[in-house]
């Protein structure tokens, strides 16, 4: 079962009719219900078992660690225990094999006849996900900002609520946990947001994501055959291609979760907006951001090596580029763990991970040099043009190192970046080159027409402060109902789906 | 709660207009194939006596239209091509739904063929033109990958249609957003003349095969659908050559017939009105009005063209007329309307014959019942043995085709009269007459210069004057050189 498939709509309105019939105070179960039979279903009952395992062991460790309150040395190794299991089990399933291949590759010039073993395994659906909420979890009550939970029933609820477990987002206990184990009463404004929410989360996928996949699909694939703007094209393609399947994956997790009337946190804010590739981040996948930021960065900053690189960094390079220095090593770990995150291969470490921390760090280290330029050439960086200059070049950047998520592996990115530089051919604007890339002159209209839909879409809430969906409900009923049924229609006609089509697939559904 | 109220009116007006909408565009962008066979039968189906039922052999050779002109049978067509038992099952079980015709005949002729031989456009054929109900979504269940001919097949193509037809936005066109009228009645009238081996040897029809296959589940199903419905089923194979194993499933047929007392009839066991010859000695078609088309040249895939399956038809008519509780309904005023679509029947027969530029095929065409032939010959012409045949087809003796030779001939040769135009300057028949000194036909009140065309004088080898015989019409004037 995934959240493409008929199976998970026929969950969904069971849970949501039942959720809305039984009393209040019992709702969470009617959640607890849909999220085990999900569960069970999309894993089978063996990793359903594990899955189930792990949140009991984050959930048994963590009356431990509230147990240890007084003992400081025992909860801490109570903490790492409880940590260092789920992040086990997490490296087992997603990246042993990634560090079998390493540890063989340096074995191979030790000894010749030993080698580790690796294990072609299926890990359980959303372990990525599960696993760091579980993680967030297990801190705040180590630093005991959060009560523990005794109920295992409602605290499983939480951990594995279901919409969630397909791509996140990655919640955070003091956020999320009582909107969704509190039982909420039925909200019509908001059902009707949920239900809006997951319509427009497929439009962006069946309608934008898949189209945009054809083209980049066939240069990603046959990468060798293509150079230039091919090449160029593809990838900024891929980065909306990404953006739209997964935002389009949140707004119906966001909008499943509406229809419980459970708010859960926002994954985007406009990226494509951003005038930095560190504001990018700010805006992309945000949940993963901040967990970052709380449970990797921040501690390894405030940690006693830290300090201790602090103090002296601050003697060797002065106050001001000193105090800096930590930081960036505690960033490059921190990004290095969201490209690893993304999976056990060099090229996401390097496109999603090192390089996007790179860029930051040599940003922030050339910002003086950058401001010295500017003043030479006497840019005026309040005005427009330079604002939209900003947003392009982040998009680029942005573009560049994700190139390599889709790419074959990272010596493939490299070999495309070559053929993208190495050569300028402008004419397959003209001479109908694009169109023999799986996508037809209609294809390209529908395309355009949406991504149009979506970025005028993206500005109403600027324009006018309000939401989306906020707005169009101040609209009269008739435009209101034009839009919605335009919508849906949309979807069943332009989408890419059925025979023919794999669209049950979103790119992050895979972590 | 005033608010409640205003919310649940809105919801529901809101889902309402939704689900027109979504109806509508599901329309529109649906494969029209299922449409064009049943939009016309929904609409007509009260009226409908008999209904014919089966494969690609029942759309070319069963013409509803002459059954209604000829006899005053009502029937249609709700055949599918290719398809199989379990398509001729659930085809029932729609339409039986809407009405239950007097007569319904099955032509098993595909039932000795691979049980897998249905494709999803198939079954979504059968589907498409019907709502969606529990009969639909219990039909598009009953199929399944494995007993599809490419093991392609996803229900869900078949419950919303629109997840397999949402594509074709790219390929719509007027006809999409329109009703579809089938004015032929299901049927294909094959024009080509054909060449082929076979051999129509049959075995003994006790010879039975022991095998039970699906294909043979389904036909029986289709019979106790017919006994519950009570509605009279005849089982039919038209002519047809068979391997013996594949005649062994058939005379399964005769089996079936007696256990549940209906009829079965094997049209291959006497087809000598088609007017065929075969040669036995090289399993070979030697000559002759060739009745067959070209089309599916291979052990079980003959189809006869518009000449045989105006003669089959004629000869399937006079069984049921004999067998069966028939009326003729013709002159009943419920039935008027019946006439619009016989003169849309007309209108193609007479657009094929306007665009016939082969004589071999504009003979085939000729063999009519309805057809009053005026032929005049202004030259010796040398007449290839199949259009010698073809003529011998409608009555005329080709070995008199000679140079100023008229000729008029009735209703496939009921009445014909040869004329030396050397000889009698003035001819008549009936309502047509002839001046051969000003080259003039006059019918009905009007004057027809021949070897005249667009405004230019021609002398053709030989020129062809049809009319109708009923509404007496002027159906084509063509000529051919030689």
């Amino acid at each position: 079962m995934s959240i493409s498939d008929w199976g998970f709509y026929i969950l969904v309105t069971f849970a949501v009719i039942l959720y809305y019939i039984v009393p209040i105070k019992f709702r969470w179960i009617v959640i607890f219900i849909a999220s085990f039979v999900f569960v069970i279903n999309a894993n089978g009952y063996k990793l359903a078992i594990i899955t189930m395992g792990i949140v009991l062991w984050a959930y048994l460790w963590a009356l431990v660690i509230r147990k240890m309150h007084n003992k400081r040395v025992m909860k801490k190794i109570a903490c790492c225990g409880a940590v260092g299991g789920i992040v086990a089990t997490l490296f087992f399933f997603k990246e042993q094999i990634f560090f079998v291949n390493i540890g063989n590759s340096i074995l191979a010039h030790v000894v010749d006849d030993f080698r580790l073993k690796s294990y072609e395994i299926i890990s359980p659906l959303g372990i990525s996900y599960f696993s760091l909420t579980l993680i967030s979890y297990i801190c705040e009550v180590y630093w005991e900002t959060v009560t523990v939970e005794k109920n295992p029933l409602k605290f499983m609820a939480y951990s594995i609520y279901f919409p969630a477990m397909t791509s996140g987002p990655i919640l955070k206990y003091n956020d999320s946990y009582k909107e969704i184990t509190n039982g909420k009463k039925f909200d019509y404004v908001k059902f009707c947001y949920g239900l809006q929410r997951i319509f427009w989360g497929f439009f962006k996928k069946l309608v934008i994501s898949e189209r945009l996949s054809i083209y980049v699909s066939a240069v990603y694939s046959n990468y060798i055959e293509y150079n230039g703007l091919y090449i160029l094209i593809a990838s900024m393609a891929f980065t909306l291609q990404l953006y739209t399947d997964f935002s389009g994956c949140i707004d119906i997790i966001m909008g499943i979760s509406e229809l419980f009337g459970i708010n859960l946190p926002e994954n985007f804010d406009k990226p494509f907006l951003a005038k930095t590739l560190s504001e990018f981040w700010r805006r992309w996948h945000i949940t993963l951001g901040v967990w970052l930021k709380e449970y990797i960065l921040y501690p390894v900053l405030k940690s006693e090596p830290f300090q201790w690189i602090g103090s002296w960094s601050k003697d060797k390079f002065g106050k001001k580029t000193g105090k800096k220095i930590p930081v960036w090593i505690a960033l490059m770990i921190s990004w290095f763990m969201i490209g690893l995150w993304h999976g056990g291969a060099y090229k996401y470490i390097f496109g999603v991970g090192i390089y996007m921390g790179m860029i930051i760090i040599m940003s922030e280290a050339l910002e003086p040099v950058f401001k010295s330029i500017k003043k030479i050439l006497g840019i005026n960086d309040q005005v427009f043009s330079w604002r939209l200059f900003q947003i392009i070049r982040t998009y680029c950047l942005f573009t560049f190192g994700l190139s390599f998520f889709r790419a074959e592996s990272l010596s493939a990115g490299f070999d495309m970046w070559k053929n993208m530089l190495g050569n300028i051919n402008p004419w397959i604007f003209f001479d109908s080159s694009l169109e023999t890339l799986g996508l037809s002159v209609h294809d390209f209209r529908i395309l355009n027409i949406s991504i149009f839909v979506m970025a005028v879409i993206g500005l109403i809430p600027i324009k006018t402060g309000k939401s989306v969906r906020v707005w169009i409900s101040e609209q009269n009923l008739f435009f209101r109902w034009f839009v919605w049924i335009s919508l849906i229609i949309s979807i069943l006609v332009f989408g890419l789906y059925g025979t023919g089509y794999d669209a049950s697939k979103f790119i992050y559904g895979n972590f | 709660m005033k608010l409640k109220v205003k919310r649940v009116i809105s919801s529901v007006t809101f889902l309402c207009i939704l689900f027109c909408s979504v109806q509508r565009v599901s329309y529109v962008m649906k494969n029209k194939s299922s449409d064009t066979i049943y939009d016309t039968y929904l609409e007509i189906c009260d009226d409908i006596d008999v209904e014919f039922l089966g494969a690609s052999r029942v759309i070319w050779q069963i013409y509803p239209l002459n059954l209604w002109d000829d006899y005053g049978i009502a029937s249609y067509n709700t055949a599918i091509s290719g398809s199989r038992p379990q398509c001729w099952y659930w085809i029932m079980r729609e339409t039986l739904k809407y009405h239950k015709p007097k007569l319904l005949v099955i032509d098993v002729s595909l039932l000795s063929r691979n049980e897998q031989g249905n494709n999803e456009a198939q079954v979504n054929q059968v589907f498409d033109a019907f709502p969606l109900d529990y009969t639909k979504i219990q039909g598009a269940l009953d199929f399944n990958a494995e007993n599809i001919a490419d093991h392609i097949y996803n229900p869900e193509n078949v419950i919303f249609n629109i997840r397999k037809y949402h594509n074709r936005w790219t390929d719509l066109n007027e006809n999409d957003f329109k009703k579809i009228k089938n004015r032929m009645f299901n049927t294909v009238r094959p024009q080509d003349i054909g060449t082929m081996e076979f051999d129509f040897g049959m075995i003994d029809r006790n010879i039975v095969t022991d095998r039970y296959t699906i294909s043979m589940y389904y036909l029986e199903e289709c019979v106790k659908l017919a006994k519950g419905n009570n509605v009279e089923l005849l089982l039919i194979q038209t002519p047809n050559p068979h391997l013996e194993e594949s005649q062994k499933i058939y005379n399964w047929c005769y089996v079936i017939a007696e256990q549940y007392g209906i009829k079965y009839w094997n049209m291959s066991e006497d087809i000598s009105y088609l007017n065929l010859k075969t040669d036995k000695s090289t399993n070979e078609y030697a000559g002759g009005p060739n009745e067959f088309s070209e089309c599916g040249v291979n052990e079980a895939g003959i189809h006869l063209n518009v000449s045989g399956a105006n003669k089959l038809t004629s000869r399937l008519a006079k069984y049921i007329i004999e067998n069966y509780d028939i009326e003729d309904h013709r002159g009943d005023p419920r039935y008027d309307y019946w006439g619009e679509y016989l003169n849309e029947w007309n209108m193609v027969k007479f657009e094929e014959l306007e665009n016939q530029s082969v004589l071999d095929n504009y003979l085939m065409l000729l063999a009519d019942n309805h057809y009053n032939i005026f032929v005049r010959v202004n030259t010796d012409i040398e007449l290839t043995s199949l259009q010698k045949e073809l003529l011998g087809d409608i009555g005329i003796v080709s070995e008199r085709l000679a140079a100023g030779t008229v000729i008029f001939e009735n209703s496939m040769g009921k009445e014909i009269e040869y004329y030396d135009v050397t000889k009698q300057k003035i001819l008549s028949h009936g309502d047509l007459a002839y001046d051969n000194e000003t080259e003039y036909i006059y019918y009905q009140d009007q004057a027809y210069k021949l070897g005249v065309r667009e405004g230019q004088e021609l002398l053709p080898d030989i020129e062809f004057f049809i009319t109708h015989d009923e509404d007496k019409s002027l159906v084509n004037y063509s000529f051919f050189n030689m």
